[in-house]
């Protein structure tokens, strides 16, 4: 009586058509053996029938209610078949792709890559874009006001300027300016370099960044220069310097020498008003800054730009409000100081999240591997999309057949669909775990990111948008086979046994494949270019010799050099004389056995320090020429031998070029060029653009070297270098260089400088190289991801091309017996094989090299100017790529032309 | 998967015929009529028509399985059976029931052992 659950389930018998009659016979039964029974106790027919009913009730009625009960039921067994159909097409599948363990893992492997990059992508994005610059509240009613002089962005303003904002009728609530530099606070045995913003009172409000402990600002801290030696510091200055002592108000410290109290100390959170890699260790009134001690009037220039400002807006008030009434403040300035403000003007940009930040730099290169990937993982999907179909094809007289006994096709696209949704879950599934287990392991630091306070932390959004992905991705890989296969081409399916052509491969395929290798093409070239344009940073192209050569770095971390300002260590500014210090160093350091020789400067090679400058021809004023743009560098004697170059022309720089002396310099060829092409340079005077009447701003040329790379490896400026002692830049680094390896200079620096001052901070020696190596980061990482990507799509579209051409073959296999019976030698039968896949992959190939040639132009400055169309990449890659066509294509050629004719025309 | 609904007449109904069932096991829709009647002593005045409503509904829920089969008398007659789902419904069914109707008998202050 019982049967099997599951068995049951599908005996549909009992609700088919003899179910009419089953409730028909089972009422019937009822009545008569009831009006039997009555019978036999003596009553007639006709009485018994009427007792019967009466006690029965309405048998059509009866019926009829029976018969909804079971329909209900029926609709209730209709969705637990569907359901049980759906489980019978999982395990159904999964036995399959046991079968075809090798196509499971392919597809799950390259979903897990694809969803799992993806995942790992948005989550950085999330962290880069969403995260709020840690520590400040509401950011979104804070403005960054941005100077723009003569159509050009400035972060710096003049005091004076923000004071007149500041008490004009702005729609802000409360407006800052301040200005960041190191200073030394310092412990009785050497001073510690530490990141101070200098800032005015409304500083805190204006980023909602109140202290938690103590107070901020006070107005009466905005006037009055040095007379407020008051700091908040911030809680990881706290912690780590001051031992997170508890009676931290009223501590003191020295700061620049001079005891500084301690009024406040920020949020935990708080870091500073910009995303920066160092993060403020202390705020002091901006009055306290020492350009300002002794003398209130760099408060009063209008020409001294020193300080950035922020607003905070009023509820309700908006940004262009605010842009309106502070550009109307900068018309009247410009009508009231015409000689300082003619040209300036204001922009005020959101600081919100994004993108006022610098994070925006990161934003966009994020984007761009965004699309990337987005490419990747569509590729992948064409590729298995296409394995389906391959898979498919071999069933397709199968489907043909179900088809025509009237299978539906809402069956068979479900079949296929549950094969896609299981690898994608599967695949999907890897890829989102392996990538949240990833990023929580890395920070955005490690990736070069700029977002202090960031963290990879797996959130809902990238998990939904990994969902997204993997859903499309089925949809993609699973519906369009599905949907491809399912349409009743019957007749060509059943008929195609006749030993014709064949059907060629669909067109879906060859476009997938063709795609693959055009996108492979795309990023292997882009990859390409970037290890060409490293290439050309090697020691031939950056001008200069890094190996054996050491760099100080006065601040302890950080991604750029720390200086050595001699002010600060007590000494005279440089315009006082301060030039004793650079020849006692230079002297005690040079004399140290192992060092071969050494150097003072403002810049090395590289640093990316970007010290710019216009120059013209001097005495000839040309207004509206705005100049030559070049890099400066102010260096001592020995700079050259120091780091490397050689001159070509004159001189270098030398000792006896200081502040009594003629005004020269040394330029690089390059603009020797620009400024008196095919003259000789040496002996002429050049000045600043805008000044070219003025001796103080005009130099004269007294050497010439060949080419020099410009702090930036993204740019190739022109280069000056002026004497050292000649400046009033009190920012020094030291350059030494070592017959040997660059870190045996650590001793002899050391020891030189302690000779000359025991005082004065000792500076970490970086090694030039290790400096190279990080100023051509971005174009290694930019290439090893390009690269790396590249590489994985290049196996995929080999994958694709194989899969694509082997099926070609297959199907055609009838067809090559038959020419070959026909007399076609196996080079004819491998011919068109090899042409076949060549032919597919043509059109992929030029519309990736295209695209590349675009992004390669877009990319220009990151590719270090190197030419978009640049032979030995584009030549390189493409024979790369052709190479993998071909190969892909060879064992189905090579099938192909063994193909036994007889046994092809017997197939089937 | 609905129970028995317990408190009106249909799920009083229910009960009774799956208690039948369990009792005398499989019968025929007349079987299970007779048994109702005979249990209740005529106090279950109910029209037999709205038996087979009842029956096919606990067939529905699964609680009951049928099978034609032949009579003593060699008629062909559907069999109902009580199943195994059925059996667990009555049961939890019964218990709740009981406990209802103690709680009722309490509640109008009559002795459970009076009605035992």
């Amino acid at each position: 009586m019982k049967r099997p659950g599951l068995k049951r389930l599908f005996h549909l018998d009992r609700f088919g058509k003899n179910l009419e009659g089953s409730l028909d016979e089972e009422v019937t039964f009822h009545l008569e053996t009831r009006v039997g029974q009555l019978v036999a106790e003596g009553k007639t027919p006709e009485e018994a029938r009427e007792e019967v009913l009466r006690r029965f009730g309405d048998p059509e009625l009866t019926v009829q209610r029976c018969r909804k009960i079971d329909q209900g039921g029926l609709r209730r067994r209709f969705i637990s078949d569907l359901f049980t159909d759906i489980l019978q097409d999982v395990s159904y599948t999964l036995r399959g792709l046991r079968k075809a363990s090798g196509f499971a893992i392919v597809a799950v492997v390259s979903l897990a890559v694809g969803i799992g990059v993806n995942t790992a992508l948005f989550t950085t994005i999330q962290a880069v874009w969403l995260a709020p610059v840690p520590g400040v509240t509401d950011p979104d009613r804070i403005v960054d006001m941005v100077p723009v002089i003569r159509g050009e962005d400035y972060y710096w303003w003049a005091y004076p300027d923000f004071a007149d904002v500041n008490n004009a009728n702005t729609p802000f609530e409360s407006l800052t300016a301040w200005a960041e530099r190191d200073a030394t606070f310092g412990t009785e045995e050497g001073g510690n370099r530490a990141s101070v913003a200098y800032a005015t009172s409304d500083y805190f409000d204006v980023l909602g960044a109140l202290p938690t402990v103590g107070r901020g600002f006070l107005d009466s801290e905005d006037e009055g220069p040095g007379q407020h030696p008051v700091v908040v510091v911030s809680h990881h200055f706290w912690q780590d310097q001051l031992s997170g002592r508890s009676e931290i108000l009223g501590h003191s410290f020295p700061l620049d020498g001079i005891p500084y109290t301690v009024i406040g100390v920020a949020p935990e959170e708080f870091r500073g008003a910009r995303v920066n890699r160092n993060s403020v260790d202390m705020w002091v009134p901006l009055f306290q800054h020492p350009d300002a001690s002794g003398n209130e009037s760099v408060f009063r220039d209008r020409g001294l730009v020193s300080v950035q400002v922020l607003g905070r807006l009023r509820p309700g008030a908006k940004i262009s409000e605010a842009r309106a009434a502070v550009q109307t403040v900068f018309a009247s300035l410009a009508t009231e100081y015409p000689e300082t403000n003619q040209y300036r003007t204001v922009k005020a940009v959101s600081f919100g999240r994004f993108p006022a930040q610098n994070r925006i730099y990161d934003l966009i290169s994020l984007v761009g591997i965004c699309g990337l990937l987005a490419i990747l993982l569509l590729i992948i999907c064409g590729n298995l999309a296409g394995m389906v179909l391959a898979r498919s094809a071999s069933r397709e007289r199968e489907i043909g057949v179900r088809l025509a006994l009237g299978s539906s096709r809402v069956r068979l696209v479900r079949h296929l669909m549950v094969e896609a949704v299981i690898l994608t879950v599967i695949g999907g599934g890897v890829g989102i775990v392996l990538a949240m287990t990833a990023m929580t392991r890395v920070s955005p630091m490690d990736l070069s990111i700029s977002a202090p306070g960031a963290t990879f932390e797996p959130s809902g959004w990238a998990l939904a948008w990994s969902l997204a992905l993997s859903f499309v991705a089925a949809q993609v890989f699973g519906l369009l086979p599905a949907l491809r296969f399912s349409r009743p081409e019957l007749v060509s399916a059943l008929k195609d046994d006749t030993g014709g052509g064949g059907r060629r491969v669909g067109r879906f395929q060859r476009y997938a494949a063709s795609s693959q290798t055009g996108a492979a093409f795309l990023l292997l070239l882009i990859a390409a270019l970037f290890l060409r344009s490293l290439e050309l940073t090697d020691q031939s192209q950056i001008g200069f010799r890094p190996e054996g050569m050491a760099v100080s770095d006065f601040r302890t971390g950080g991604t750029f050099l720390g200086f050595l300002d001699p002010s600060e260590e007590g000494y005279p500014s440089m315009e006082e004389g301060g030039s004793a210090l650079v020849d006692q160093l230079i002297e005690s350091i040079g004399s140290r056995p192992g060092v071969a020789s050494v150097a003072l400067s403002t810049g090395f090679p590289l640093d990316r320090s970007r010290a710019y400058l216009s120059v013209n021809p001097a005495g000839q004023p040309s207004p509206d020429s705005t100049g030559v743009r070049v890099e400066f560098t102010h260096a001592t004697e020995g700079y050259f031998s120091t780091i490397g170059t050689p001159i070509l022309q004159g001189r270098a720089l030398l000792r006896t070029d200081d502040r009594t002396s003629a005004r020269v310099a040394v330029i690089t060829r390059s603009l020797s060029d620009r400024l008196w092409p095919g003259e000789d340079a040496l002996g002429l005077q050049f000045s600043q653009a805008g000044a070219e009447n003025r001796a103080d701003a005009t130099w004269t040329v007294v050497g010439v070297t060949g080419h020099v790379a410009s702090s930036a490896v993204t740019e190739d400026l022109p280069q000056v270098f002026f004497p050292l002692r000649q400046s009033n830049n009190p920012n020094l680094i030291i350059l030494a260089r070592s017959d040997t390896d660059p870190a045996t200079l650590a001793g002899p620096v050391r020891e030189g400088m302690r000779s000359v001052d025991p005082g004065l901070p000792i500076p970490r020696l970086v090694p030039a190289q290790s400096l190279v190596a990080l100023a051509t980061q971005e174009q290694r990482t930019g290439g090893q991801v390009a690269g790396g990507l590249g590489l994985l799509v290049l196996l995929l579209s080999a994958m694709g091309v194989y899969g694509v051409v082997a099926l070609a073959v297959t199907n055609r296999t009838r067809e090559i017996g038959l020419r070959i019976a026909m007399g076609a030698t196996r080079g004819v039968v491998i011919r068109g094989v090899f042409r076949d896949g060549l032919r597919m992959a043509g059109p992929g190939l030029v519309v990736g090299g295209l695209l590349a040639v675009g992004t390669a132009a877009v990319m220009r400055s990151t590719l270090l100017g190197l030419s978009p169309v640049d032979p030995i990449a584009f030549l390189s890659v493409g024979v790369l790529l052709l190479f993998v066509v071909i190969t892909s294509s060879l064992a189905p050629a090579l099938r192909a032309s063994g193909i036994h004719p007889m046994e092809a025309l017997r197939k089937d | 998967m609905g129970g028995i609904r317990a408190g009106n007449l249909y799920g009083t109904l229910e009960m009774l015929i799956l208690r039948g069932l369990e009792l005398c096991g499989p019968m025929h829709g007349v079987g299970v009529a007779d048994h109702i009647g005979s249990r209740s002593s005529g106090l279950f005045r109910v029209e037999e028509g709205s038996l087979y409503p009842a029956l096919h509904r606990l067939q529905a829920k699964g609680f009951v399985n049928w099978e034609w089969r032949k009579t003593e008398e060699g008629r062909r007659a559907k069999f109902y059976e009580i199943t195994r789902k059925g059996q667990r419904a009555l049961s939890s069914e019964l218990e709740s029931w009981v406990a209802n109707t103690r709680a009722m008998l309490s509640l109008l202050e009559v002795p459970v052992g009076e009605v035992k």
